[in-house]
C-alpha cells in the first residue's frame, strides 16, 4: 500500500479580488523508500499543498490518505505520521535546543528516558552535541536548522515531508540536510523534498511532481521525463514542461501601493497631539490624587478622559503612518 | 488535558525567563505601584508641612498707625511685618511679599470710639502662599479682635470665657474600620483592574503574535494537539502570570502601607495617617475569586486580540485601546460622589468588580450584589474563551502572511 496518497486535492482561497485557485485537483501517490520531488516555482502552491496534506488548512475538494489515515477523518492521527520541516524555521529562542526538542517530543507523547534516547540519537545522527545545551537564540542559521529537522522527526514518522530545507543555508550545511534525507532513505521512510532547486532535486529524488499554478503538469522519474522532453539536465526539462503547456509565468511580487501623500509631516503632527495627549492625561491622572483639588473631580476626570482618548486615537494613527 | 499542561508550562518558562514579561508581571508591580502611592503621600504630606512651617513676610502701609495691633501681629510666630511705603498692590502682585495690610490712619481714634474699623489685605490669589499668608493675618485679626474684646468686657466687669460660647467637639459614626475600608476603595479596585490586565499582556502577545512572529507557531499545529489543547494551554499560560502579578501587587501594597504608613494620601477622603486597614477574611476570599474571573476575561480577551496580529508590535497596538475599556469606568466610579448603585449596575462586568470591591472593604456583603457579579463575570469569561478558541480555528488568521 502506498505512504501517501493525494486524490484531487483543491484549495481555494477568497481573495480581495475574488478566489484563488492555490492547489488545482492535484493528485499522486509515493511509497517507502523513496524520495519524492515537488518542484515548481515559487508560488506554485507547493507549500500550500504540503499544508493541505499536514491538516494544518483544511482542503476545499478532494483528500489525502497519509499510512492508511485520512486527513478529514483522523487529522491528529495524520499529523503523527508525518514530520514536516516548514519553510520557515522558527525555534524558541528562550530554550536550549535539548528543552526545545523535549517540548515537542512531549507534545507527541513521547516521555521520560524513551524520549532522551530519542533526543540523543537525533543530537548524533545531526552533529549537534557542540550547541544542544546552548539557548537556541544564539544560534547560528545552520544550526537552527539542524534542531528545526531534528524537531520535525523527533516521533520517529513515516513520512517526512521537507519544504525548502536547503534554503539559505551554506554548503556544508546543505550537505549535512542532504545526508539526512539519504539516511531516512535508507531507513524506509517517504521522504517528500519540496524544491526550486534543480540540482538538488536532480541528486536526491527517484520521482517528481513539477506543479505550476496550482496544477500538476507532470509527475515521474527524472529520467523519463528527461527523455520525453529530449533534454539534458532538469532545469531545461522543467522549462520546457512549462512551456509546452503553454503556461505563462506571472509575476508573483506584488505591485506595493505606494501612498501619494508624504507621511513625514503627518506623523510629526500626530507626535505632537501625541505628546500632548499624554501631557494632558498625566496632569488629569497627578490632579486626581491630590486631595485638594478633589472639588473639582469632573475637570480632571475630563482631563484623563481626553488625555487617554487622544493617546489611543493617536498611537492607532502613529502605526498607521509609520 | 496532559497537552494542556504541556503547554503551560512551557509557556510560564518562557515568561519567566523573558526579561520584558518579567518586568511588568512582577517587578514593576512589586515595587512601582507602592512607590508612587507612598511616595505621593510623602510628598503631599510634605508640602502640607511646608505650608505650615512658612514664615510669611508682609508688607504694611502705616504701620506706625495702629501700634497695638502691630504687636499682635508680631506675637504671631509665623508672621514677619515690615514697614512699606509706595505701591504696595504692585509689591504684592510682583512677589516680593505674599501679602499687603493697609491700615487706615484713625486707626487708634476708631478703637478708641469703638467704631468699625476695615484694614485692607492685599493678596494674590494666584499664589498659593499668598493664601497662606492670609489666613495667618486672619488668625492675627482675630487675636487682635479678642483681646480687644476682652478688655471692653472687663471694663464692663463681664468675663471673657463668654466670648466662647459655642465649641465644636467632633465625632465620627463611622468604626476605624470603615474609614480605613473607604479610604482603601479607592485604591484597591484601581490596582487589581489595573494589574490583571497589565500582567497577562505581554504573555498574551508573545504566546500568539510572538510565536507567529518567531515562525513557531506553525510547527506547534503540525503536532497531533488539539487546536483546543494549545489555546487552553496558553490561555492558562496568560492567566497565571497576570494572576501572580496581582497578588505580588497587592502583597507589596499591602506590606508598603503596613511598613511606612498611609502618609496624607488619604486626606482628601477624610483618612488620617494612622490608617486602620484590617481587612476580613471574607472580604480577602470574594475579591480573590472576583479577581480570577476579571483575569481570566481579561486573558481570553488579550489571547483573542493578539493572534489577530501578524508582529508583537501590530499585537500591541491592537490591545493598547483596552486599558482605556478598563480604566475609564474605573475612574468614574472611583470618583462619583455617594454613588448608590441600583443591583442591576452589578451586571455590568469591570464595573461591578470596582463596586463590590468598595462595598465588602467597608464590610458591606451584598448577596444579590455579590451573586449577579460573579454570574456576569464568569458569563463573559465564557462567551470571551469561547471566542479565542474559534478564532484559533480560523486558518485565514494563523496563517496571515
Amino acid at each position: 500500500m502506498e505512504l501517501l496518497e493525494v486524490k484531487n486535492l483543491t484549495k481555494k482561497f477568497k481573495g480581495k479580488k475574488g478566489d484563488v485557485l492555490a492547489v488545482d485537483n492535484i493528485s499522486f501517490s509515493a511509497s517507502k523508500g523513496e524520495i519524492f520531488g515537488l518542484l515548481g516555482p515559487n508560488g506554485a502552491g507547493k507549500t500550500t499543498t504540503i499544508r493541505l496534506i499536514a491538516t494544518t488548512l483544511a482542503p476545499t475538494g478532494g483528500t489525502a490518505v497519509v499510512g492508511g489515515f485520512d486527513i478529514h477523518k483522523h487529522p491528529a492521527e495524520v499529523r503523527r505520521q508525518i514530520g514536516v520541516l516548514t519553510t520557515d524555521i522558527g525555534v524558541y529562542d528562550r530554550f536550549s535546543g535539548r528543552e526545545n526538542l523535549r517540548y515537542y517530543g512531549h507534545l507527541y507523547g513521547l516521555e521520560g528516558q524513551d524520549l532522551e534516547n530519542r533526543i540523543d540519537e537525533l543530537i548524533k545522527l545531526l552533529d549537534m552535541s557542540d550547541f544542544t545545551a546552548k539557548r537556541a537564540g544564539k544560534y547560528s542559521t545552520g544550526m537552527k536548522q539542524k534542531l528545526a529537522i531534528a524537531r520535525s522527526v523527533i516521533h520517529d514518522p513515516k513520512v517526512i515531508i521537507f519544504d525548502e530545507p536547503t534554503s539559505g543555508l551554506d554548503v556544508i550545511a546543505s550537505q549535512t540536510v542532504i545526508a539526512f534525507m539519504h539516511r531516512m532513505k535508507e531507513l524506509g521512510k517517504l521522504v517528500v523534498l519540496s524544491t526550486h532547486q534543480m540540482p538538488d532535486a536532480e541528486r536526491l529524488c527517484d520521482r517528481i511532481a513539477i506543479i505550476h499554478q496550482g496544477k500538476l503538469i507532470a509527475l515521474d522519474k527524472i529520467s523519463v521525463l528527461k527523455e520525453q522532453t529530449n533534454t539534458q539536465n532538469l532545469e531545461d526539462t522543467f522549462l520546457k514542461l512549462i512551456k509546452q503547456k503553454h503556461l505563462r509565468s506571472e509575476p508573483q511580487e506584488e505591485q506595493e501601493q505606494k501612498k501619494g501623500m508624504t507621511g513625514d509631516s503627518k506623523i510629526k503632527l500626530i507626535r505632537q497631539i501625541r505628546i500632548a495627549s499624554l501631557i494632558v492625561l498625566l496632569i488629569g491622572i497627578a490632579a486626581f490624587f491630590i486631595p485638594s483639588l478633589q472639588q473639582y473631580s469632573i475637570v480632571t476626570n475630563a482631563l484623563i478622559l481626553v488625555g487617554a482618548l487622544g493617546a489611543v486615537v493617536t498611537k492607532t494613527y502613529f502605526k498607521k503612518y509609520k | 488535558m496532559k497537552n494542556i499542561i504541556t503547554i503551560w508550562k512551557k509557556e510560564l518558562k518562557d515568561t519567566i525567563r523573558d526579561r520584558r514579561t518579567l518586568m511588568a508581571m512582577i517587578i514593576l508591580p512589586m515595587f512601582l505601584m507602592p512607590l508612587i502611592i507612598i511616595g505621593m503621600g510623602w510628598f503631599i504630606e510634605a508640602q502640607v508641612e511646608k505650608a505650615e512651617e512658612q514664615i510669611v513676610q508682609v508688607a504694611v502701609e502705616n504701620i506706625d498707625a495702629a501700634p497695638a495691633f502691630m504687636q499682635v501681629m508680631d506675637q504671631h510666630e509665623k508672621i514677619t511685618t515690615v514697614d512699606f511705603n509706595g505701591n504696595i498692590q504692585e509689591a504684592v502682585k510682583n512677589d516680593e511679599y505674599l501679602a499687603g495690610i493697609i491700615i487706615p490712619d484713625n486707626f487708634n481714634q476708631l478703637i478708641e470710639t469703638q467704631g468699625k474699623i476695615e484694614i485692607v489685605i492685599v493678596r494674590n490669589s494666584i499664589n498659593t502662599d499668598s493664601s497662606t499668608a492670609v489666613s495667618r493675618i486672619a488668625e492675627g485679626v482675630t487675636s487682635y479682635n479678642n483681646l480687644v474684646l476682652a478688655g471692653r468686657f472687663s471694663e464692663q466687669g463681664i468675663e471673657a470665657s463668654i466670648l466662647n460660647s459655642v465649641v465644636i467637639q467632633p465625632e465620627d459614626v463611622a468604626t476605624e474600620k470603615e474609614v480605613g475600608g473607604f479610604g482603601l476603595g479607592f485604591l484597591l479596585p484601581l490596582f487589581i483592574i489595573l494589574w490583571s490586565v497589565i500582567g497577562g499582556q505581554y504573555t498574551a502577545v508573545d504566546v500568539s503574535a510572538g510565536e507567529k512572529e518567531r515562525k513557531t507557531l506553525e510547527s506547534l499545529l503540525l503536532t497531533p494537539v488539539k487546536r483546543l489543547d494549545i489555546v487552553f494551554g496558553k490561555f492558562l499560560a496568560v492567566s497565571t502570570t497576570a494572576l501572580i502579578s496581582v497578588v505580588v501587587a497587592l502583597s507589596s501594597l499591602y506590606a508598603a502601607i503596613s511598613i511606612f504608613g498611609f502618609g496624607d494620601f488619604g486626606a482628601g477622603t477624610g483618612v488620617s495617617g494612622e490608617l486602620n486597614f484590617s481587612i476580613d477574611l471574607n472580604a480577602v476570599l470574594i475579591m480573590f475569586g472576583i479577581s480570577i474571573l476579571l483575569v481570566l476575561m481579561f486573558s481570553a480577551m488579550q489571547l483573542s486580540i493578539s493572534i489577530f496580529a501578524k508582529s508583537y508590535k501590530e499585537a500591541q497596538s491592537y490591545i493598547g485601546p483596552s486599558y482605556l475599556v478598563v480604566i475609564l469606568p474605573t475612574v468614574l466610579v472611583n470618583t462619583l460622589p455617594n454613588f448608590k448603585p441600583e443591583t442591576w449596575f452589578f451586571a455590568i462586568p469591570v464595573v461591578n468588580a470596582i463596586m463590590l470591591f468598595k462595598e465588602v472593604l467597608i464590610g458591606v456583603y451584598d448577596v444579590s450584589h455579590i451573586i449577579t457579579t460573579i454570574v456576569s463575570l464568569l458569563i463573559c469569561s465564557i462567551i470571551v474563551i469561547f471566542i479565542a478558541t474559534k478564532i484559533y480555528s480560523k486558518e485565514g488568521i494563523l496563517f496571515r502572511d
